[in-house]
């Protein structure tokens, strides 16, 4: 059984007034279980709309949405959804309202209920698996602390729920590469330790290439393609809307077989990428002679 | 929530828009003391409440528009008639055991129901035929002879523009991090009360820790394109008292504060 | 109306010394009771009409460096030259930000005024212009970043990349031979940066205007026609996108080079005739699609 379920999601903002705005049109979609599926698209596709969805903050206009099994229109259902869904919504550093990190992380295991000496062991796990150091960090005020650190901190204190699914809204954006490699370490390595199920929305597709097992393609709030990469980057280039989405060497690849060459538009690293020009340079080289 | 706010400018061409903002300022300000005056009976107010509706219409932002605005504050406009009716001494005209309607509370309760109605469709008539650097043009205008009390009007009118400038941003950061902190588990409607002040908190502090970086940055952006605290709004030849304005307040003076002059006398 | 209204007003501008000079200047600040060092004796000439983009680690020294160049920040040693004018006097100061136009990374928290044509006149009407002007200067602004339809839209409706076109057009009504950007695209989705990025590049294009660009997205500074790395406070690496890139020394630092250009890289291991350097998609494309 899947763990999140859609069928015919819909969803409109502000329904009967002049402003109103289908954010999400017919959406049917199946998670499973410690999968790792990436979500990609472009301004105004409905990402945000739909992983909303997920831990109950929004109910569906028409359709259905089921987490674990259960229908996420039951209000009692929905109000503790956020225990078994964790969101980490984009620029998260931004919500951090405490004065130690050490109780910032600790803000979501509060309001679950969880005893003190439970919460200080996972707030010090969370904390080394984020890629702090506990001793050095737990007792500073979150402010003083660097950008980077302060969004790894924002994202411990949803990690620390050890939610059966988690949920990531762009994690990396506006982070150096050394930030960006921390926070996907640690997603990676909760998703090892827990079956974590790890939905992430990112723009930074070749991050999800090497990742995700599975990929949802949204636009203008309709599911135009969901599978594995190579099914829906097929149809992201059949269609022409690649422009923006898929990495520089992909593209390149595309673009090189629209051209005439005989590559391989399959490919799923640059090194392959390089083998594949390779050839047809050594190839046009043999020509010349 | 974009579009939301009601009030907002409607980019026109009526004769109401082309007014002196000074002229539409001042015309607020009367109509609110129209709406205030104490003592005032229905048909005056109706009369006043007319007026204007028929000034909206002059101005084309639509007066279905406006009157669908009404609409948001029923609540308050229900408590208040509410309050009115029960509260107000004077001959009853039922009497539920202890609970009675009076004729005066059945009197005033329509009359504060106009007034309040008065206020809104007034200040939305400001608001909707003005654009918001008119409006602080305007206010500059009127406020400077506070100048030479060493009254910081610049300054003030820099405030009220940038306000204005991120309502709206503000509203839609505070929804983000409700959203943000609903997922932690934070309960912003439920709970003892002690508990949801708490909560507040977690809406608070976030929201001001980005108001202080922002205005950081935007002291920098600000230097960066050579302000140095002292500029006027006010632009030369942007606004022209002109015969229409005079006219336009005689009117207004004339027929919203008679009234007033007649009670007093 | 592609002309710009600018020219006439550079005219006045001293010709003679057209660069921005960074000579021997190192800014230092206390933190936590110690001296730290944010840029170490920086010297550095940066020429009319160039696109420059400038990378480094978060802490490198960026954001000091781009804030040195318009007087924001004040060399704790050393000079800074903007047009042979000094940073320091107070004098040039207002000389120095017409200059050197300033646009940074949060789109939001540079705009100030509700409507789109009031804020690209702010500037400008700061420099005591007739209203004639000041119009004539806003219409160009806004064409030449293409925002001209949302000339009377409230900022907080538009998009993250045309917030940041809003700030490029007004920093340009104020007629800069310089543009300075702190990680303008850092905070935007895909779409809003290529937007930005053919604004620039457009701009420099048509009108000449110097784009000195921080980034931490090696694609966009492969455009560039010089490449600066900062490292810890000091001027690292210097030179074009390819030997930049192609260098051992900015791998050793902790840096990625863009996709293209580790491919071009892979090829040239590979012994295959690559004339050119190729760092940026739309090279790569023409190179084997000729």
């Amino acid at each position: 059984m899947p763990i999140i379920e859609t069928k015919d999601l819909t969803h409109v903002y502000l329904a009967g007034t002049s402003y109103e705005k289908k954010a999400l049109d017919k959406v049917s979609l199946s998670i499973n279980q410690g999968e790792f599926v990436g979500i990609i698209g472009g301004n105004g596709s409905g990402k945000s709309t739909l992983i909303q969805h997920f831990n109950g903050l929004l109910v569906p206009t028409s359709g259905s949405v089921r987490v674990d099994g259960k229908d996420t229109t039951v209000k009692q259902y929905r109000k503790n959804l956020w225990k078994k869904v964790g969101i980490v919504f984009q620029f998260p550093e931004q919500q951090i309202f405490k004065s130690t990190v050490f109780e910032e992380v600790a803000y979501g295991l509060k309001n679950m209920g969880m005893h003190l000496p439970e919460i200080k062991n996972r707030v010090e796990e969370i904390l080394v698996q984020i890629g702090l150091n506990p001793g050095e960090v737990a007792h500073r005020s979150p402010l003083s602390l660097s950008g980077g650190t302060r969004r790894q901190v924002a994202i411990a204190s949803i990690m620390a729920m050890r939610p059966a699914v988690l949920v990531l809204d762009e994690p990396t954006a506006g982070l150096d590469s050394s930030g960006s490699n921390h926070i996907m370490q640690a997603i990676q390595e909760m998703q090892r330790n827990y079956h974590t199920t790890v939905v992430m929305i990112s723009h930074y597709v070749s991050q999800l290439m090497l990742l995700a097992d599975k990929l949802v393609f949204l636009e203008q709030g309709r599911l135009l393609a969901c599978g594995n990469q190579e099914e829906v980057f097929q149809y992201i280039t059949s269609h022409n809307l690649g422009g923006l989405i898929l990495p520089d060497y992909l593209r390149l690849m595309h673009h090189l077989a629209d051209y005439g060459y005989q590559v391989n538009t399959g490919v799923s690293s640059l090194e392959e990428a390089a083998r594949e020009i390779g050839r047809i340079l050594k190839e046009s080289f043999l020509c010349k002679v | 929530m974009q579009g939301m706010i009601t009030g907002q400018y409607i980019n026109g061409d009526s004769m109401i828009h082309r007014l002196d903002p000074r002229t539409k300022l001042l015309g607020c300000f009367a109509v609110i003391i129209a709406a205030v005056w104490p003592g005032q009976q229905i048909p005056v107010l109706l009369l006043n409440t007319g007026f204007i509706i028929l000034i909206i219409y002059l101005s084309q932002v639509g007066v279905v528009r406006v009157l669908r605005g009404l609409r948001t504050l029923r609540m308050l406009f229900l408590l208040t008639f509410v309050c009115q009716v029960f509260l107000t001494p004077g001959d009853s005209l039922w009497n539920w055991g202890g609970i009675a309607v009076s004729r005066q509370g059945i009197y005033l309760g329509i009359t504060t129901f106009l007034r309040l109605v008065i206020l809104y469709i007034g200040s939305s008539l400001l608001t909707m035929t003005t654009s918001t650097l008119k409006l602080t043009e305007g206010l500059e205008s009127l406020l400077s002879p506070l100048n030479y009390l060493r009254f910081p009007v610049h300054q003030l009118a820099m405030i009220i523009n940038i306000s204005l400038r991120f309502v709206p941003t503000i509203i839609e950061e505070a929804e983000i991090i409700i959203r943000a902190q609903k997922s932690r588990g934070a309960r912003f409607d439920s709970g003892p009360l002690a508990l949801r002040l708490k909560t507040v908190l977690a809406l608070l502090i976030p929201l001001l820790a980005v108001s202080l970086q922002r205005a950081t940055d935007l002291a920098l952006a600000m230097e960066s394109r050579c302000y140095t605290g002292d500029q006027s709004y006010i632009r030369e030849g942007s606004m022209v008292f002109t015969w229409k304005d005079g006219i336009a307040l005689g009117i207004l003076v004339t027929l919203l504060l008679v009234p007033v002059w007649v009670r007093l006398y | 109306m592609k002309c710009s209204p600018c020219p006439g007003y550079i005219n006045e501008v001293n010709r003679v010394n057209e660069k921005i000079e960074l000579l021997n200047v190192t800014k230092t600040y206390q933190h936590a009771g110690s001296l730290v060092y944010a840029l170490n004796n920086i010297n550095l000439t940066i020429p009319q009409g160039q696109f420059v983009g400038i990378v480094g680690m978060n802490g490198s020294g960026k954001t000091t460096l781009a804030r040195l160049l318009n007087g924001l920040i004040l060399p704790s040693s050393g000079k800074v030259l903007v047009n042979g004018m000094d940073t320091t006097d107070p004098r040039y100061h207002k000389d120095i930000r017409r200059l050197v136009g300033m646009v940074f990374q949060n789109p939001d928290n540079q705009i100030i005024n509700p409507i789109v044509e009031e804020e690209v006149a702010f500037g400008v009407q700061n420099l005591h212009f007739s209203a004639a002007e000041v119009s004539r200067r806003v219409t160009w602004a806004l064409q030449a970043v293409g925002l001209s339809d949302l000339r009377h839209h409230a900022p907080h409706l538009l998009s993250g990349g045309q917030k940041q076109r809003l700030a490029v057009a007004a920093a340009l009504a104020m007629c800069p031979a310089y543009l300075v950007l702190d990680e303008p695209t850092s905070m935007l989705d895909q779409s809003g940066r290529s937007e930005l990025i053919l604004c620039l590049e457009e701009l420099r294009r048509e009108h000449g205007i110097t784009i000195i660009m921080i980034s931490h997205v090696m694609e966009e500074v492969a455009r560039a026609d010089r490449l600066i790395v900062l490292y810890q406070g000091n001027i690292h690496l210097d030179g074009s996108p390819w030997e930049v890139f192609s260098s051992p020394e900015f791998e050793h630092i902790g840096m990625t080079p863009p996709p293209i250009a580790r491919l071009t890289n892979v090829l040239i291991e590979q012994e295959h005739q690559i004339d050119k350097r190729i760092v940026t998609f739309e090279q790569m494309v023409e190179f084997l699609c000729p």
